[in-house]
């Protein structure tokens, strides 16, 4: 027997938990739930956690996510979520680590199936040179158009983001849930209705509008879950909140968020037509939406990849004195040279074996050249010294170097003997680790959307 | 004349990719929507110079005549994957937008 409908508790793991979460899974009981999803991986924090293999405090994801698995685990329905930001092998285990703590701690035993979202980079290079085309995912000068197997290579991590192809090939195994590395946000909320039998089109706008929770409420707030309603050609979206409300606004607008283009939701295997959408203010403080359509094109996986481009040292200085910031720029100018005719450091190019980022916060530090105000004299300047060389050793000697050179060398009109400027860090040179870009943001043409992501189901707590 | 920040409800901007920010722009009346949308203002070769681009770099502009709302696309002058990026998530790139010079209705 078809069901009629599909219900989707939804939240973000790694958004610190709200403080009134037992009273939200309470009314989402009483309402029904069919599954419970939650994204946890994103780029939007840049390369540096996909190259390091880093993520934010996991004990934060175990408590984030630990009373919404207890709730899965009673109301007897699968989770699905996506862990640990960047979202490769060493992100996952350690978030595996803290889904065993709460296993263990709160007497519940899980039986999960896991995804890898890290591609092995041999398998990548080797697929490549047998002919596995990846183009780049957008037209940018940053990326080769076609991904290489040196580009492959030149990456620490890479990880992929799977559609929910593979999630629902877990979800029939019978397991209590589903945990993944990376993969595609929209995917996490798509499978377990995919699983039961709703239509693509209605499934990925419903997925669209849940993958970050409140915060396609008003007020957005990605802290709350949201509650959605699926049918076989349309949604229904709800806070479970009394604090939030879905408008027409809020959930056309967050149809479009983050994507270039407002009518077109790109996915593996196709594209949403939001064109035609409706919304409609329904009772209960929801949102009806029809006449998303779903259009179908080859299906590609999306790679991303981060290359090591150095290692970083920051220091961190206050400027005040007004005869010092009037020749702020000439001095800092001067910095530059006297390190490319220095003895010690001339014989290095400056782009090639380091890099030095000089930005005057309260003058131009966030827009930089295209700061509108930025001729004005402020009468305050935090400055940034951000330097990032081809070792660790050398970022620091340079900044030690340019710290030294910000104390106490003479300037026009100087009154200031003692010192040129206010320090903040004693030492002042703060050693911040490798710096990363993103070398890889590709399309691999894939035949069989599970080809690249086997699950393996574990039993939580493990070792027993 | 008004900036387009008085004009708007929600004005905001995101990373779409690491490489290019997407603007979302809001109205509460279809006045003020009309008003910005019929300017000739939200332009590539209005916006390109405030954001120290090309013409052909602003990559999208969008008009929601139902959702009262408008979006923009272009390439981020410091991509987010850039280790010098200043600005990560693209959350303060909506600054040259929002003060942008709106003239009063052609009537």
């Amino acid at each position: 027997m078809p069901r009629d409908d599909f219900r989707i508790l939804s939240f973000v793991n790694h958004i610190p938990v709200h403080p009134r979460v037992e009273e939200f899974l309470a009314e989402t009981a009483r309402r029904g739930v069919d599954a419970v999803c939650s994204q946890g991986t994103g780029m939007d924090f840049g390369p540096y956690m996909l190259g390091s293999g880093t993520q934010f405090t996991s004990e934060n994801f175990r408590e984030n996510v630990r009373p919404y698995l207890r709730f899965a685990q009673q109301q007897g329905v699968p989770f699905v979520f996506s862990v640990g930001i960047a979202g490769g092998r060493d992100q996952l285990d350690e978030c595996l680590e803290r889904v065993d703590e709460i296993a263990s701690e709160d007497d519940l035993p899980l039986r999960i199936a896991v995804i890898d979202g890290e591609l092995d980079r041999e398998m990548l290079s080797t697929r490549i040179r047998a002919g596995a085309q990846a183009r780049r995912a957008v037209e940018s000068p940053h990326l080769p158009e076609m991904l290489t197997p040196e580009d492959v290579e030149s990456a620490e991590h890479i990880v992929a983001q799977m559609g929910p192809e593979p999630i629902m090939a877990a979800l029939a195994a019978g397991v209590d849930g589903v945990i993944t590395g990376r993969a595609l946000d929209v995917g996490i909320y798509m499978a377990p209705p995919l699983h039961a039998g709703f239509p693509r089109g209605s499934t990925t706008h419903m997925a669209k509008v849940l993958e970050c929770a409140g915060l396609a409420l008003h007020p957005g707030d990605p802290s709350e879950p949201i509650y959605g309603v699926l049918e076989r050609d349309a949604i229904s979206v709800y806070p479970v909140s009394d604090t939030q409300a879905a408008t027409a606004r809020s959930i056309a607008s967050h149809s479009m968020y983050e994507r270039d283009n407002p009518f077109m939701e790109k996915n593996p295997g196709g594209y949403l037509d939001l064109t035609d959408a409706t919304y409609t203010e329904v009772p209960g403080s929801g949102v009806r939406s029809q006449g998303a359509i779903w259009v179908d094109q080859p299906y590609t996986i999306k790679l991303e990849g981060a290359r090591r481009e150095g290692y970083r040292t920051i220091a961190v200085f206050g400027v005040r004195e007004p005869a010092f910031i009037e020749c702020l720029d000439w001095f800092l100018d001067n910095i530059r040279s006297t390190i490319a005719g220095s003895p010690r450091f001339g014989h290095l190019d400056e782009g090639k074996h380091y890099r030095i980022t000089f930005d005057q916060y309260g003058r131009n530090g966030v827009l930089g050249p295209n700061e509108p105000l930025g001729g004005r004299m402020p009468h305050e300047i935090g400055l940034l010294v951000d330097v990032i060389a081809e070792t660790q050793q050398l970022a620091e000697n340079l900044a030690y170097f340019i710290c030294m050179e910000l104390w106490i060398k003479p300037y026009p009109n100087r009154q200031t003997s003692a010192g040129n400027l206010a320090t903040r860090f004693a030492p002042p040179t703060i050693n911040v680790g490798p710096a990363f870009s993103f070398n890889v943001w590709h399309l691999l043409e894939v035949e069989d959307p599970l080809e690249l992501f086997p699950f393996e189901v574990v039993d939580f707590p493990r070792g027993r | 004349m008004a900036r387009l920040r008085d004009l708007a409800k929600t004005l905001r901007s995101k990373n779409c990719d690491p490489f290019n920010t997407t603007f979302d722009v809001f109205f509460d009346t279809e006045d003020a929507y009309r008003r910005v949308r019929d300017s000739g203002r939200i332009t590539p070769e209005v916006l390109a110079p405030l954001y120290g681009l090309t013409t052909d770099q602003v990559l999208g502009i969008y008009f929601l005549d139902n959702a009262l709302a408008f979006k923009v696309t272009m390439v981020k002058d410091i991509a987010s994957s850039d280790p010098a990026c200043k600005d990560v998530f693209g959350a303060h790139q909506h600054l040259m937008l929002a003060d942008l010079e709106i003239p009063e209705h052609w009537t």
